[in-house]
């Protein structure tokens, strides 16, 4: 019996060790170009100010490409726009929601949850930034691998997915704030949206595909 | 040829046990080469030489013949499960799992082979490996932000209690001309983990009772905290009287030290406090 039991620890090690071995699976290891300066500088009645395009050094390792924009629009009122692009999320996981980093920063960060957007079809997430002597109401929303998961319970769960499995994905963080009083930064969310739904509008598929996410085709579609 | 049996038996074990070495040497190559390197994780080696030690310890369980010939299907299906995460793994490239399957696979073939009491033998330090593990990314990014805060915002009251004017912003204290940042690496993630690990050897070693090693262990977790929060400290009132200089340099690097022997000093002395209450207790 001893003598089977030793034959059979034998046999299954070196099944094991010639399957790994010999059996490979290479997984396709390709990032996605993109160049985020390609967004319209006219964003319907919006106008560019300025940008900014170079992440900061401890940034720069795991993001791909940041883009900062200003618009103005006639009134005066502006409209800061940050995309954030990493192409691999295997690596240290790239996307740190704004809440993170306003906090750690020093400003007070309210959390008013996630709002809905019909056109096009999004998950916001709602926050209201503070401190230094500024209001900021802002919106942001997340694309992994094509979808849109602003929702932090399902972006945790493809994150330890992706982490665990080396899978290829990528991830986009778009965020959309303005500077505002006290008084009236609800109004703001409301410009916010208006914003994002005319940004949705001017980009090409390529760029929309990145920013919405590949689902909003479908939803075109219906 | 009875006389040959069992000669050549005792040669079996060994035979065995090489075989499941030689498969995990690409294992170790990866983790060695990248794997330890991209956690950020340099006490892997350690843990390994510490593994190696504790099957040192145990090593008449190999030598011994095994006390009964019956086939456990509970070991045999560890062992299996064990080889098939790391066939998995490798064929994937994921290391993670691959370098877990070794605590199945160690478990499983010495309980197949030598039996259950020798299976209990090598548990602990079959378990212990899970620190070679290199922690996922999401888990170090998902502890590091909160672990800096707590950090950062436990620091400034105690330092204000002692008189200094402090004030703090998120994660960013301010004491005199300085700023200090309470930066990634000072969260105390990756002390935190390879504190645990001694804790787990430190706690196992004790002759005492399953709960008070799990108290044992599980106390390096505030210990552990309460360390980086000292460190912190220390490393603001250096940087205030000393300067910026003094703060960066040396001792900046001789901090982690330090907090790991503070840690293992709070650890030895709660041990020895739980000790004493206990004769307390049966004393009174």
């Amino acid at each position: 019996m001893a003598k089977i039991k030793f034959f059979m620890v034998i046999t299954f090690f070196i099944i094991a060790a010639v399957f790994s071995l010999f059996y490979k699976v290479d997984r396709l290891a390709q990032t996605r170009t993109v160049n985020l300066t390609a967004i319209p500088t006219e964003i319907g009645e919006w106008h560019m100010l300025d940008q900014h395009t170079d992440a900061r050094a401890s940034e720069s390792e795991f993001l791909n490409d940041v883009l900062f924009r200003t618009y103005k629009r006639h009134d005066g009122k502006t409209i800061s726009l940050a995309i954030a692009y990493g192409a691999d999320q295997r690596q240290h996981f790239s996307i740190h929601v704004p809440e993170g980093c306003y906090r750690a920063a020093g400003f007070d960060v309210t959390s008013f949850g996630i709002a809905n957007m019909d056109t096009p079809g999004l998950e916001l997430k709602k926050l209201l930034v503070k401190g230094q002597g500024r209001t900021e109401p802002m919106l942001y929303w997340i694309v992994l691998n094509g979808k849109v998961v602003t929702n932090h319970f399902e972006r945790k769960i493809k994150q330890v997915y992706y982490s665990i499995f080396g899978a290829q994905s990528d991830g986009v963080l778009v965020r959309v704030s303005s500077l505002s009083t006290d008084k009236d930064f609800q109004q703001d969310y409301e410009i916010q949206k208006a914003f994002i739904a005319v940004l949705y509008k001017t980009l090409n598929p390529e760029l929309r595909r990145l920013l919405f996410g590949d689902k909003i085709d479908e939803h075109k579609k219906l | 040829m009875r006389l040959l049996q069992g000669v050549v038996y005792p040669a079996k074990i060994p035979v065995a046990y090489s075989l499941l070495v030689i498969i995990y040497i690409p294992t170790f190559y990866k983790l060695f080469s990248y794997g330890w390197k991209v956690a950020d994780y340099s006490h892997g080696p350690l843990i390994l030489l510490v593994f190696l030690w504790l099957i040192w310890r145990k090593k008449g369980v190999f030598s011994s013949s095994p006390s009964d010939n019956r086939v456990h299907p509970f070991a045999l299906s560890v062992l299996l499960i064990g080889l098939f995460l790391y066939t998995v793994g490798s064929i994937h490239k994921i290391l993670m799992v691959e370098t877990f399957s070794l605590i199945p696979v160690l478990i499983g073939t010495t309980g197949f082979l030598l039996g259950r009491e020798a299976l209990r033998q090598v548990l602990f330090p079959a378990v212990f490996l899970i620190f070679l593990i290199p922690p996922p990314l999401f888990f170090i990014d998902m502890l590091t932000s909160p672990l800096k805060m707590i950090v950062a915002s436990v620091s400034e009251p105690l330092l204000r209690f002692a008189g200094y004017l402090v004030s703090r912003n998120g994660v960013i204290l301010f004491i005199g001309d300085y700023s200090i940042v309470v930066g990634d690496e000072c969260s105390g993630i990756r002390s935190l983990i390879s504190l645990m690990s001694v804790g787990a050897v430190y706690a196992y070693l004790q002759n005492v009772s399953n709960l008070k090693k799990s108290v044992l262990f599980l106390s390096i977790i505030p210990i552990a905290i309460c360390a980086n929060i000292f460190r912190l400290m220390l490393l603001a009132l250096i940087t205030y009287h000393f300067g910026e200089a003094a703060g960066q340099g040396f001792f900046h690097n001789f901090s982690g030290i330090l907090l790991f022997i503070i840690a293992l000093i709070s650890l030895i002395i709660l041990d020895v406090l739980i000790d004493r209450r206990n004769q307390n207790d049966r004393n009174g």
